[in-house]
Parts: C-alpha cells; sequence; structure tokens
C-alpha cells in the first residue's frame, strides 16, 4: 500500500466550550474516495474545514504529503493550491463570468499564459459538460450547473485532493444527478476525494471508504458495503435507518 | 424695501464663478476621502487591533465634531500651532475629504461586511493571497453595493462646502454672501444661491442615478 496523502491524527476542534471534534484519526491515499456521513450538527463540516486550514485544530496533528501542515509556519497558500474545495452553496463569484470564475485564480498566480489558461478553462467546462455556459454569469445557471463550474474551478487548480462539502444539498432534487456524475467521474479518472455527503447511493457505490461521524467521533468506518450491509455499531445502524 | 428681482438673474455670473470652485473642492475632497474611506474601511474590517482601534478613534473624531469646526481648526488652529501656511482652497479640499473619508469608511466597512465570507473562503481555497481576495473578489463586489450610499455622500459634500465660506474659500455661498455685503439685495441674492444648489443637486442626482443604473 501506498504512502497516505492526508494523515489525521487525535484531531480535536472545539468552538469556545462546544466540542465538534474529538480525537479523530484518519487518513487517506492517492486515488482513494471517502464519503463522510453523520446526522447534522456532527461535525463534518468543520472536520473538512480543519484539513484544509479553514478551521485551525485545538489539538492533533494533519500531514499532507509528509509534511506537518499544523504546525506554525507551514506555507497555508501551498496547501491551498494543492488540495481544492467544492462548497455546499458553490460559492462562485457572482461579478465574474462562468470563464472567469476558472481562470481567476490560475491567472492571478501566474500558472501559465492567458491563452493557454483558456484553452485549459474550456477544456474543464467540456469535462463538467458546460461548454456553452463559457460566457454566462453565474447567476444565470441552475444550482446544478453552478455547482458543476465550482467543480471545474476547483479543477482549474490541478489540485491532488478535492474536499466535497455536501456538494448536493442545495440542490433541488432533479438535480442532484448531474452534479453525482461529474464526481463519479473524477473518482474514476484517479481523484483523491473526501465528500460529505448525505447521498448514500454515493456513499455506497462510488467510495472506498465510508466514516460515519456522530458527536464529534468517528463511530464507524469500513468499506462502504461492510458499513452499510452490516454496521457493528449501533447508531450507525439507526442512521442509516433513518436515512435510507 | 421692495424687491427687485433683477438682482437674482444679474448676480448669476458671479454665483457661477463660486460654482467651479464648489465643484472643484467637493470633487477634489470626494476622491481624498474615497481613498481615506477605503483605507479607513479596511482597517475597520481587519484583525489587526490597534490599526482598528486608531482608525475608530478617527471615525470618532470627525462623527463627534461638525464640519464646520473642523475646517476652522484645519485652517487657523493647525497651521498656527505647527508654524506653517495653509491656503484655504488646500484646507477646504482636505476638511472635506477627512470630513467625508470618515462616513465612506463605514459605508466601505458595511459593504465589506455584507459580502458573504463564502466568496473569501473560495478565494482562499484556491490558493490566492489575502490581497488578491480582497482586491479581485470582496472590493469589486463591495463597491457595487457601496454605489448608491457613494453618490448620497458626494451630493452631501457638495452642500457641505457651503459652510467653508468661514475660512473664506471663493466658493458659491462665500460669493454670494460677498454680493450681499456690496449690494445689499439679501433676499434676492440668497434666492438666486439657493436656486443654484437645488439646481445643481437636482442635476447630479440625476446623473448620479443614471450611473448607478449603468452599473447594475
Ligand atoms: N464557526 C463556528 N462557531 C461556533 N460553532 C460552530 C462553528 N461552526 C460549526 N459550529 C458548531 O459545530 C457543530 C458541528 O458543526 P458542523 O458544521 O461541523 O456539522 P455538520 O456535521 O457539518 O452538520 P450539517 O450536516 O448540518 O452540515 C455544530 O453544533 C455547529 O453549530
Ligand atoms: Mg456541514
Amino acid at each position: 500500500m501506498s504512502e497516505a496523502i492526508v494523515k489525521v491524527e487525535n484531531l480535536s476542534k472545539a468552538f469556545g466550550e462546544l466540542e465538534v471534534l474529538r480525537d479523530i484519526n484518519m487518513e487517506v491515499k492517492e486515488g482513494e474516495v471517502i464519503s463522510v456521513i453523520g446526522p447534522s450538527g456532527s461535525g463534518k463540516s468543520t472536520f473538512l474545514r480543519c484539513i484544509n486550514l479553514l478551521e485551525t485544530p485545538n489539538s492533533g496533528t494533519i500531514t499532507y504529503e509528509g509534511n506537518i501542515v499544523t504546525e506554525k509556519g507551514y506555507d497555508r497558500r501551498k496547501l491551498h493550491r494543492e488540495i481544492g474545495m467544492v462548497f455546499q452553496r458553490f460559492n462562485l463569484f457572482p461579478h465574474k463570468s462562468v470563464i472567469d470564475n476558472i481562470m481567476l485564480a490560475p491567472r492571478k498566480l501566474k500558472l501559465g499564459a492567458k491563452e493557454e489558461l483558456r484553452e485549459q478553462a474550456m477544456e474543464l467546462l467540456a469535462k463538467v459538460g458546460l461548454e456553452s455556459k463559457a460566457d454566462e454569469m453565474p447567476g444565470n445557471l441552475s444550482g446544478g450547473q453552478q455547482q458543476r463550474v465550482a467543480i471545474a474551478r476547483a479543477l482549474a487548480m490541478k489540485p491532488k485532493v478535492l474536499l466535497f462539502d455536501e456538494p448536493t444539498s442545495a440542490l433541488d432534487p432533479e438535480l442532484v444527478g448531474e452534479v453525482l456524475k461529474v464526481m463519479q467521474n473524477l473518482a474514476e479518472d484517479g481523484m483523491t476525494m473526501i465528500v460529505v455527503t448525505h447521498e448514500m447511493g454515493f456513499a455506497r457505490e462510488v467510495s472506498d471508504h465510508v466514516i460515519f461521524m456522530e458527536g464529534g467521533y468517528i463511530v464507524e468506518e469500513g468499506k462502504p458495503k461492510d458499513v452499510f450491509a452490516a454496521p457493528r455499531n449501533e447508531r450507525t445502524k439507526k442512521f442509516l435507518a433513518s436515512v435510507l | 424695501m421692495e424687491l427687485q428681482w433683477s438682482y437674482t438673474i444679474s448676480v448669476i455670473p458671479t454665483l457661477l464663478k463660486g460654482l467651479k470652485m464648489t465643484m472643484l473642492i467637493a470633487v477634489l475632497g470626494i476622491l481624498l476621502g474615497f481613498a481615506i474611506g477605503l483605507l479607513v474601511g479596511l482597517a475597520r474590517s481587519g484583525k489587526n487591533k490597534i490599526i482598528y482601534r486608531i482608525a475608530g478613534v478617527y471615525v470618532a473624531i470627525i462623527r463627534g465634531t461638525p464640519l464646520m469646526v473642523q475646517a476652522l481648526y484645519l485652517y487657523f488652529a493647525i497651521p498656527m500651532m505647527l508654524d506653517f501656511e495653509l491656503p484655504a482652497l488646500s484646507a477646504g479640499i482636505i476638511a472635506i475629504g477627512l470630513n467625508s473619508g470618515a462616513y465612506i469608511s463605514e459605508i466601505v466597512r458595511g459593504a465589506i461586511q455584507s459580502i458573504d465570507i463564502g466568496q473569501h473562503e473560495a478565494g482562499e481555497c484556491l490558493g490566492l493571497s489575502k490581497f488578491q481576495i480582497m482586491t479581485s473578489i470582496i472590493l469589486p463586489q463591495a463597491l457595487k453595493i457601496m454605489l448608491p450610499s457613494l453618490c448620497n455622500q458626494f451630493i452631501i459634500s457638495v452642500k457641505d462646502t457651503s459652510l467653508l465660506t468661514v475660512i473664506g474659500v471663493a466658493e458659491m455661498t462665500h460669493q454670494a454672501t460677498q454680493a450681499v455685503s456690496s449690494t445689499f439685495r439679501t433676499v434676492e441674492i440668497y434666492t438666486a444661491l439657493a436656486l443654484m444648489y437645488f439646481i445643481l443637486n437636482t442635476i447630479l442626482s440625476f446623473l448620479l442615478s443614471k450611473l448607478e443604473r449603468r452599473m447594475k
């Protein structure tokens, strides 16, 4: 087995008195897709946000490619360039066209000539099935289309890991499928992904590993077929019964 | 005394001379105010406690004192204390700049804070620097939100220039007062003055609202 690309050890996080994450341990190998499931408020988003340092952990370490990112002096921006994030509410830049949303960061960070970056952005749009929307403003797109643009925008940085925080939860039910399809394609292309999701179908079919969180703990984890077919923990059983 | 409305007409060329000065001070003053307001607004939105406090003191002082007193202080008191001379025009522009800057900084701060935190996080997650996030994501959106309030502040500043008559800047109100003291046609001339301000601001409001619509 290859080395873990992201490794989380003894991670704890509290907001004031409220302990949100307690002693979380896990690791992700290159090309692996991990789904994080659990009830609302269990700390899934916070967990994801700790991984790319949008939240500062209270204790524990996070290692990325062998470097401890939770140490003082680690270059956060390097981490952000390599670990992308897709948000529940898309967070597209409303004042920029679709193509400019995708090109903004690569342009600002001077990752290539303008024409080259445009070409690359068009390829990404093709990948998410939205070439024809390049010059639209985000506000004119459906939620599903906006989320696909957000995925293309994250991919433009050529990240090594992609984090998804409930990417389909803000979507009308009929738009969920198109986004999941794009994510499934990414998974098949070998992208390393950590996905917080309420889509049990996705967690079961696409991911290599499922983590069930509750009350800030990882209560159960394992291969999807084991966790879904034969959950060992009572709380996992209860949760699955409520969502399936 | 019988009113002679012909004075209302004949004073207009004099007032127009003052109008040029009024507009010069208002435009340069608001530009200075915008620069100050942007910096102070950013300071008031940032995390640095010391800069935040200093900016807060500035805003409190400006908001807590009348513009006329600020102008008097700037033109007479400060040059006397520091032993230098400040031309009335410069003092007037700086007074309008400092004054509108305080109000604009609150406009800037409000607009920046109204931008969804997710915009900031999205920029951060793409590896952009704080400066890049501010200049290419937050400010362009904030500017759009600010525009109506900025236009409003400009109109206020245009009217505020009339207070600068106390430091002898030859703006429109000053010109009118001079004309009154040489002709004693108080009613006729001040009527002309009031009308001039009213027409000027009506035109400005119209132009600015057109600009706002174009920016939408
Ligand atoms: N910035 C914050 N400040 C204070 N409390 C917070 C903050 N962010 C999250 N919390 C709290 O931490 C707990 C865990 O939140 P988190 O968003 O991680 O849960 P979640 O599992 O993602 O839930 P959901 O499924 O609703 O998205 C919640 O009780 C939440 O109110
Ligand atoms: Mg969440």
